[in-house]
């Protein structure tokens, strides 16, 4: 020391001990402070003035710790001691050096409290890399410059179906990882994502390789980056990090998505349909390829739009267009529907829509897809169609009325001859004795029988819609009765039975044909045997309640001839006829059939030749709605 | 003493007017209403004149015919026809190349009735040859 304090510019060494970041203190043989720097005297301040205090009477607290025992051994021994603990009394971790001489104790200590901190920090953020280290399922590589690897994770390990051993020491740039890259080609160890990274120094991210697995005997895909580090004043890479994943199931699932989209295009393009989605919360539409090409647009300058939509929409149909998507917005689900659009080269297309709505877990709607399908072609050959069909229902109607006119005919001579033979006879006055009633009689019965057949041509041309209004077919047969058993030969017996039914909305003049018609069937099956015609009327269904479903039926029996498969088959055609030449004209059941079908009602027949034939009508009940009249006068 | 005159007709309302009328002529008449009845009374009574109707139930007025100038080769038969799908013309022609005596269209009046049935009854009792028919 003295030596020392003699070289010139060396500092007095009592400014050293003040001007030191330690704490200095120097004791006596006899425990007393001597000297305490101003770092010690501040740091031991709360004990008030120490100079000349007794240290284990100040300190009683250190008897029994490593720095006692250390300034004890000290003092004893005259050999320099060290100790560092933790000082509870004044919450610190603290390193003291004690320095023996003749005259005492130069003590050096220091609070290393935070160095602890930072060494007990050090240590957990360590342990937590190791952690993270160990059980994330990124795979992670550390390579040094030389292209070892200093240490790999068990993710990677797993990830490339190695072990750890085989990996950590080992060169990474081995043939038998069968590198392979996006594109299917075998990469070359030079292009290996280490080696451009340490050559480059620069970071390489997202690259896709595929490695032969080992492990599981199969190439896996995995998405890599390399980040290279660096040591201070190095420009070079002193190792790279490999971080990787596989994603091989999340490929398979993208090249399976990117199939099934590809098949539905092409899908949607065989069978001319096209989809749209719109997301109602953010509004966002999206249309199918099909669609795209059905509203002849380009997908790719193209945003979809509900405005675009109402463009496209011929203009007579925009109205329409609108109202569907604001009711599916607010959630009302809407009935297929059709529309046109107009595209840009002025071509005209039918559009057929069927929506339905998206809903999220909680019902909500969220949204809407629609199919739409091309149908113009449909449409147009449908109406050519039906344009082809009632121009061959014309041209039937033409050519039966013909066959009719010479049915007919037969008929109408034959219903003219007492007309021109008695009315001959009345005009000369010449009228036979007693038979003048008679006569004219049978003159109006003819007339009436050659306005019935004009009625039943008319019926059969015209078609003309029936005056509807309420009718009780109870009532309606009752009344027809006494002129059917007048028209039926003595031979044939007539029965009733009639039910109570509800009033429908028929054409009482058209009922009345049906039921001559049938009866007049019924008695030409019978012909010269002897036989009964039954007629029965029967509410049926809940026909009383005024129900819907319910029906009056109307049934004529008879137990005639019958008619085989064909017969039965053919039973309502037009002019189909089993009678002789002339014997009918084959219209009547067809004419029974035309005024049934108009009153919404249907027919059956059932008949075996011998068996006899039954004829079902059933005539639909309908609720009368309220006239608007009535519902004017209840307004006071 | 007066002629005996079959009507074969089916139509009823048909059948009561010519009876009407040939009873008033001072005809004798008797009806049917079909070929296989007539067939039957004409068998039985052999009247001087028929009167029948082409088309008719059961048996075919133009059978019936055929089957009347078998039995009877002399027998007078005047066809009567409302027509129908066939031409009522063509179908009378038809008739009288089979055997009818003469031939009647409806409708008739009374001056063509009545001139037909006292026509065919004055004719000799020979097998008829086709001696044209009325048209009206």
């Amino acid at each position: 020391m003295n030596a020392i304090s003699k070289v010139p510019g060396f500092l007095d060494p009592v400014t050293i001990l003040e001007t030191t970041t330690d704490c200095v203190i120097f004791i006596d043989r006899d425990w007393r402070f001597r000297y305490l720097n101003s770092k010690a005297a501040s740091e031991l301040s709360e004990r008030g003035d120490l100079l000349g205090a007794n240290l284990w009477e100040a300190f009683p607290e250190l008897a029994g710790t490593d720095f006692g025992t250390a300034y004890r051994r000290a003092m004893a021994d005259g050999v320099p001691t060290r100790a560092e603990a933790f000082f509870a009394p004044l919450n610190s971790w603290f390193v003291a050096n004690a320095y023996p001489s003749p005259d005492g104790l130069t003590v050096f200590f220091r609070d290393t409290t935070h160095v602890k901190l930072h060494e007990a920090a050090l240590g957990a953020s360590e342990e937590r890399f190791r952690m993270l280290f160990e059980t994330l399922t990124q795979g992670v590589l550390f390579v040094n410059r030389d292209g070892v690897i200093t240490d790999a994770n068990p993710a990677a390990a797993e990830l490339l179906g190695v072990s750890l051993e085989a990996m950590r020491g080992h060169v990474y740039h081995s043939p038998s990882w069968q590198i392979i890259d996006d594109a299917g080609q075998v990469l070359p160890t030079a292009e290996y994502l280490t080696t451009v990274a340490l050559r480059t120094g620069l970071v390489e991210r997202g690259r896709i390789m595929s490695i032969f697995n080992r492990k599981l005997g199969e190439h896996r895909w995995l998405r890599g980056d390399a980040i290279p580090q660096f040591s201070p004043g190095d420009p070079n890479p002193t190792g790279v990090c490999i971080l990787f994943s596989d994603i091989t199931e999340h490929r398979r699932a993208e090249t399976e998505l990117s199939a099934s989209q590809a098949h539905l295009a092409r899908a949607q393009r065989v069978a001319a349909v096209g989809s749209a989605e719109v997301d109602f919360r953010t509004d966002r539409w999206k249309w199918s390829d099909e669609t795209y090409r059905m509203y002849g647009l380009d997908e790719a300058t193209t945003t979809p739009s509900f405005e675009l939509l109402l463009s496209l929409v011929h203009e007579d149909d925009r109205e329409r267009i609108r109202s569907v998507i604001e009711h599916t917005r607010r959630g009302i689900e809407q009935k297929p529907m059709e529309y046109r659009i107009v595209r840009a080269d002025g071509q005209v297309r039918v559009l057929h829509r069927e929506a339905e709505l998206i809903r999220d877990s909680a019902g909500a709607v969220t949204g809407v897809i629609a199919t739409k399908r091309d149908v113009t072609e449909l449409r147009a050959a449908e109406r050519e169609k039906a344009e082809l069909h009632a121009q061959l229902l014309h041209s039937q109607r033409l050519e039966a009325l013909g066959t009719l006119a010479g049915g007919i005919a037969h008929d109408l001579n034959n219903t003219l001859v007492p007309v021109t033979l008695l009315s001959g006879l009345l005009l000369k006055g010449d009228v036979p004795e007693g038979r003048m009633h008679e006569c004219l009689e049978l003159i109006q019965k003819s007339a009436a029988r050659g306005r019935d057949l004009i009625k039943r041509i008319l019926t059969f041309a015209r078609r003309s819609e029936p005056e509807q209004g309420w009718v009780d077919v109870t009532a309606l047969v009752g009344g027809v009765m006494p002129l059917l058993r007048s028209t039926l030969p003595s031979t044939i017996a007539i029965r009733e039975r009639l039910g109570a039914v509800p009033s429908i909305m028929a054409d009482e003049g058209q009922l009345n044909q049906v039921i001559m018609n049938l009866v007049k069937n019924a008695a030409d099956a019978i012909g010269d045997r002897v036989g009964v015609i039954v007629i029965e009327v029967a509410a049926e269904g809940n026909a009383m309640s005024e129900g819907a479903g319910g029906a009056v039926r109307l049934s004529v029996i008879d137990n005639g001839c019958g008619m085989g498969k064909e017969a039965r088959r053919r039973a309502f055609e037009p002019f189909f006829t089993t009678k002789a030449v002339n014997e009918g004209t084959g219209l009547g059941l067809s004419v029974v059939h035309g005024i049934i079908t108009s009153h919404g009602g249907s027919i059956s027949v059932d008949s075996r030749p011998g068996k006899g034939t039954r004829l079902d009508i059933r005539l639909p009940v309908r609720v009368p709605a309220p006239s608007l009249n009535e519902e004017e006068e209840e307004i006071p | 003493m007066k002629a005996r005159i079959l009507l074969i007709e089916d139509d009823p309302d048909a059948l009561l007017a010519i009876e009407i009328l040939l009873s008033h002529l001072g005809y004798k008449v008797e009806t049917a209403r079909n070929g296989r009845e007539g067939l039957k009374m004409f068998r039985a009574n052999a009247p001087d004149l028929v009167l029948t109707d082409i088309i008719m139930p059961e048996a075919e007025g133009i059978e019936t015919i055929i089957a009347m100038r078998r039995l009877q080769p002399n027998a007078k038969i005047v066809a009567m026809s409302g027509g129908g799908p066939m031409n009522r013309v063509s179908l009378l022609d038809m008739t009288l190349k089979l055997g009818a005596s003469d031939t009647l269209a409806k409708p008739f009046d009374g001056e063509q009735l009545a001139d037909a049935v006292r026509t065919v009854l004055k004719q000799p009792a020979v097998s008829p040859t086709a001696s044209g028919w009325r048209e009206v």
